[in-house]
C-alpha cells in the first residue's frame, strides 16, 4: 500500500493511495501507517482516493488513530468521497475524528 | 613386480647348456628363479603340467621335435605363460617367425649369458604379469561409466596391485583444489575427500605426475593428503590430462610399503588407464555442462515465456472477471495469449499453440502473437474509430504475415481467437483448429464444448475465416486452454480429456476465475503420475461474466460467486450497477452507498464466519425488484451464522472492528435469517426504495 506523505506546518499530510480500503487491505494499510502513528504526530488523513471503504477500512483507521493517540499525536481526515462519508456518518465516526471537507478548509484551520 | 619367485623351465637336450643356464640364474643378484630341467618335448610336455611354471626356456631343436613345431606344440599346453626361444646362429629366423607366433622373445644360443637370460626371463614374466593384472582391471571396470567408474577403478587397482590405497581426484576450475572422485582405501571403496591444493609450498607438483617414496623421495605430495600420517612409504601420482595437455586431476597409488621395486609395472598400469579415467572426467564435464545448457535454455525459456508469450491479464473490465495461468513443461513449448481491450464492455482474447518445442518454437509464437497486436494496432489507427476491427480481417491479415513463414519453416499454429462484447452479450470466435473453449451456461448450469471450423494457421495460405458466435449471460464462464491440459494423461495412459475438463468446471463454476484457473491445473498436475515428464505447457484462460446488464431478467439477478474477498469488488460494482438501473433512473447517492455497503459488510461476514475464510465454498446472491423494496440474498452453506445475534459495538473509539452488522442495520429497513434443516442458510436484505425523480 502506497502512502504519498508530504509535511505542511507540522502537520503530516499522509495521502491513502487506494481506491479500496476493504479487508483485502486493511492490515497493509495499518502496517504502512505505523511508523508515522509511533511518535506525536499531527497527522491529516487525505481520503481523497478512496472510492470505497468498509468496516474493516474503517477498523484500520480506527487502529491507527489509537496508536497515534497513546503517543500523544492527533488525527484528522479529509477529502472524503460520498460512500466514505455514508460510512463514517453510519458509526458516527465523526464523534472521534474531526472530518475536513477538503485539504485546503483542513489547513487554514488547523494552522490558524 | 613384487618380489615373487620365477618358476623356470628349461627344455634343452643338452644337458651342458642347460646346467650353465641353470646355474647363472640361480645366481642372478635378486634369487628369484627357481629352475627345473627337461631334456626333452615329451618330458617338458609332462613338466609343464605338475609345475606352477612363471616362464618357460625352449630349444627349437629337441631329440623328439624341431623347428616351429616344437614351440607350438608347448604354446598349445601353455598358452598364458611367456615362452622364450632358444635358436643356433644359422636358425635366427625361425626364431623370429616363433616369436611372430606368440613367443615372448628369442635369443641366440652363442650369444647369450647368465645375465642376458634372467632378464629377458624377468622382463618376459614382468609383461605377462602386467598384462593379466591390466586385463582383469579392465574387465572389472568395462561394464561402468561415471562415477560408477571411478569407484570400480579404484577398488580393482588396490585388489589387483594389492595397494592400500587407489585415488583419482579432478581438479576444481581454478584448479585449487582436488576433488575426489572415489579412493579405495584397504581395498573398499571410502568417503570421498577434497585436497587443498592452492598455497601449498608444492601446489605444482599435482600438475605434473610423481611418485612420493621414503626410500628415494622424489617429490613431496600436499601435506594435507596426509601421506606421512597415514604411514604412507609410496605414493605414485599420473597426471590426468585433456589431449590439450589440460591438467583435469590425478590417479594415485599409495602403500604403506615402499613399492618402488614395482614402480615401472605399477606407473605402466596406471598410465594405461589415465587416458579413460580422463576421458570419463571430461564425458562427465560435458554432461554437467551440457545439463547447465539445458537449464539454461529452460531458463530462457521460461523468460521468454513470462516476457513474450504470456499477456497480461485486464484488470479494470468492470463486466469481467478475469485469470490466466500457464505452467511451463519440461521442455519450452509454443503456448501463448494475449487479452486487446477495446473499452468497458469489449474485449479479444486470443491462445495459441505452435506446433513443437524449444526455443525456436518459443520465438515462432512470440513472433505470431506480436504479428497479431500489430496487425490489430494497424487496423484499429486505420479508421476502426466507433467500430471494432472485423475478426475476419484480423485473421486473415494474420494469415497472410504468418502462414507463408509456418509453411516455410514446416510449422503450423493452432489459434483461438475470441471477441466478449458485453453490449451485444455475444461471444465471437474464430478457430483454427485449436482446442474446444469450454463455455458453461449459468441459466443451463452446465457447459458445453464450443468449435469452429477453420484450419490451424499455416496449413494454407488461403483458408477462409469463419465467425462462430454464441450468447452470454451473468454467471456464464468462459474457458479457452491449451492441448497440454486435455492430453495430459494418467499412470493407465488416459487422457485428462474434454470431459473431465467439463465435469471438473460443473462442479467449480463458482469460483473466482484466479482460483478457478489454479483448481484447473491443479487437478491436471495430479491427474499425471507423481514424477512424470511434463512435456507440454498448461495454458488455461478464464473469464466469468459479472456484468449484470447481461442478467436475463433485470428485475430479478441471480449469480453465483465464490467465498473470496477478491469477489467482493464484483459484488459491489453488480451491486451499485443494480441500483443505477432502476426504473431506468436509479436512486439517490446516500441509499445506494448504505446498500452497497451493507452487501459488502454480509459477504465479508459470510466469509469470515460462516466459511472461516476458505476461498472455495459457494455463495448464491440474488438481487430483485419487490413491489417498492429492493431485496437482495444471501445462500451459503457454511456454520450457522445469525447476524442478528451479533451484539451492537461501541463508538468511543476504543474498538476498531465489530462494525460491520451495525453497519448493515443502519443501512437496510430489514435483515431475515434462516437456517433450514438441509444447513442452508440465507440472509435477506431488504429497503424501500425511492427512485430519484
Amino acid at each position: 500500500m502506497n502512502l504519498n506523505v508530504t509535511l505542511e506546518g507540522n502537520i503530516s499530510i499522509i495521502v491513502v493511495d487506494c481506491a479500496q480500503l476493504d479487508v483485502s487491505n486493511s492490515k497493509n494499510f495499518k502496517d504502512a501507517m505505523a511508523p508515522y502513528v509511533g511518535k506525536a504526530a499531527n497527522i491529516l488523513l487525505d481520503l481523497e482516493k478512496i472510492e470505497f471503504c468498509d468496516s474493516s477500512g474503517l477498523g484500520a483507521i480506527l487502529s491507527s488513530y489509537r496508536v497515534l493517540r497513546d503517543h500523544g499525536g492527533e488525527m484528522r481526515l479529509c477529502s472524503m468521497q460520498s460512500s466514505v462519508r455514508t460510512l463514517f456518518s453510519l458509526v458516527r465516526a465523526n464523534r472521534i475524528f474531526e472530518i475536513f471537507n477538503n485539504r485546503e478548509e483542513a489547513l487554514k484551520i488547523l494552522s490558524a | 613386480m613384487r618380489d615373487q619367485k620365477i618358476n623356470t623351465l628349461i627344455i634343452e637336450d643338452n644337458e651342458n647348456l642347460a646346467f650353465l643356464y641353470k646355474k647363472s640364474l640361480e645366481k642372478d643378484s635378486e634369487q628369484l628363479f627357481e629352475v627345473s630341467h627337461a631334456g626333452s618335448l615329451e618330458e617338458g610336455i609332462s613338466r609343464i603340467a605338475s609345475l606352477d611354471l612363471s616362464a618357460v626356456l625352449l630349444d627349437l631343436n629337441l631329440p623328439d621335435s624341431r623347428g616351429l613345431d616344437t614351440f607350438l606344440r608347448i604354446h598349445e599346453c601353455t598358452p598364458t605363460i611367456p615362452v622364450v626361444v632358444l635358436s643356433g646362429m644359422d636358425d635366427d629366423n625361425l626364431a623370429l617367425e616363433a616369436v611372430k607366433m606368440g613367443a615372448i622373445d628369442y635369443l641366440v644360443k652363442e650369444r647369450v649369458d647368465g645375465k642376458i637370460i634372467a632378464r629377458v626371463l624377468r622382463y618376459a614374466v614382468e609383461r605377462q604379469r602386467t598384462e593379466e593384472t591390466v586385463y582383469k582391471i579392465a574387465r572389472d571396470v568395462s561394464a561402468a561409466t561415471g562415477d560408477s567408474f571411478f569407484r570400480s577403478l579404484a577398488l580393482s587397482l588396490t585388489r589387483s596391485l594389492d595397494l592400500d590405497c587407489a585415488y583419482i581426484g579432478e581438479f576444481n576450475a581454478e584448479r585449487s583444489a582436488l576433488h575426489t572422485l572415489a579412493i579405495s582405501r584397504n581395498k573398499q571403496i571410502t568417503n570421498n575427500i577434497i585436497f587443498s591444493v592452492e598455497g601449498m609450498p608444492d601446489e605444482r607438483v599435482l600438475m605434473e605426475s610423481g611418485i612420493y617414496s621414503t626410500g628415494n623421495a622424489q617429490i613431496d605430495y600436499p601435506k594435507n593428503m596426509r601421506l606421512k600420517e597415514l604411514g604412507t612409504q609410496f605414493f605414485l601420482g599420473v597426471r590426468l590430462e585433456t589431449n590439450d595437455k589440460e591438467p583435469l586431476g590425478v590417479l594415485g597409488m599409495m602403500d604403506t610399503k615402499d613399492r618402488k621395486n614395482d614402480l615401472k609395472r605399477l606407473q605402466s598400469i596406471a598410465s594405461m588407464f589415465a587416458g579413460r579415467v580422463s576421458a570419463e572426467i571430461q564425458w562427465k564435464r560435458a554432461k554437467t555442462e551440457l545439463q547447465e545448457a539445458r537449464e539454461h535454455e529452460i531458463n530462457i525459456g521460461v523468460k521468454i515465456q513470462q516476457a513474450l508469450l504470456q499477456g497480461k491479464v485486464p484488470e479494470n473490465i468492470p463486466g469481467l472477471q478475469v485469470s490466466a495461468l500457464s505452467i511451463g513443461g519440461e521442455k519450452i513449448d509454443g503456448d501463448f495469449y494475449e487479452f486487446f481491450t477495446y473499452n468497458p464492455s469489449c474485449m479479444d482474447v486470443f491462445v495459441g499453440d505452435v506446433m513443437g518445442k524449444g526455443i525456436p518454437v518459443a520465438l515462432l509464437a512470440a513472433g505470431t502473437k506480436t504479428e497479431i497486436l500489430r496487425i490489430l494496432g494497424e487496423l484499429l489507427s486505420a479508421g476502426y474509430v466507433n467500430q471494432y476491427p472485423g475478426l475476419v480481417e484480423i485473421l486473415s491479415r494474420t494469415q497472410d504475415q504468418v502462414a507463408p513463414k509456418l509453411i516455410s519453416l514446416e510449422s503450423f499454429i493452432t489459434l483461438c481467437y475470441a471477441r466478449l462484447n458485453l453490449q451485444k452479450k455475444s461471444l465471437q470466435m474464430i478457430d483454427c483448429g485449436h482446442t474446444k473453449t469450454l463455455h458453461y451456461k449459468q441459466k443451463d448450469k452446465k457447459s458445453s464444448l464450443l468449435e469452429g471450423s477453420n484450419m490451424p494457421l499455416g496449413f494454407s495460405e488461403d483458408d477462409k475465416f469463419e465467425i462462430h458466435s454464441w450468447p452470454i449471460e451473468l454467471g456464464d464462464v468462459i474457458i479457452l486452454y491449451s492441448d497440454g491440459v486435455t492430453e495430459a494423461r494418467n499412470a493407465a495412459g488416459d487422457f485428462f480429456g474434454e470431459e473431465r475438463l467439463q465435469k471438473l468446471v460443473d462442479e467449480n463454476y463458482y469460483l473466482h476465475p484466479k482460483n478457478l484457473v489454479h483448481h484447473i491445473l491443479d487437478q491436471v498436475v495430479s491427474f499425471v503420475p507423481q514424477g512424470a515428464r511434463f512435456l507440454d505447457d498448461l495454458t488455461c484462460v478464464v473469464f466469468k461474466v459479472v456484468d449484470h446488464h447481461l442478467a436475463s431478467n433485470s428485475r430479478h439477478v441471480r449469480y453465483e460467486l465464490s467465498s473470496d474477498f477478491q469477489e467482493l469488488l464484483s459484488v459491489r460494482r453488480l451491486v451499485k450497477a443494480f441500483c443505477q438501473s432502476l426504473n431506468g433512473v436509479g436512486l439517490d447517492e446516500e441509499p445506494e452507498n448504505q446498500i452497497v455497503l451493507a452487501c459488502d459488510e454480509i459477504f465479508c461476514n459470510i466469509i469470515e464466519h460462516a466459511y472461516q475464510e476458505a476461498k472455495d465454498k459457494r455463495i448464491v446472491f440474488e438481487m430483485q425488484i419487490v413491489d417498492d423494496l429492493i431485496q437482495f440474498d444471501f445462500v451459503y452453506w457454511g456454520e450457522r451464522f445469525d447476524p442478528k445475534t451479533v451484539p451492537a459495538p461501541k463508538f468511543d473509539g476504543t474498538q476498531d472492528g465489530g462494525f460491520g452488522l451495525y453497519i448493515v442495520d443502519q443501512s437496510m429497513d430489514s435483515i431475515e435469517y434462516s437456517f433450514d434443516e438441509q444447513n442452508v442458510n440465507r440472509i435477506i436484505l431488504k429497503k424501500k426504495i425511492k427512485t430519484k425523480k
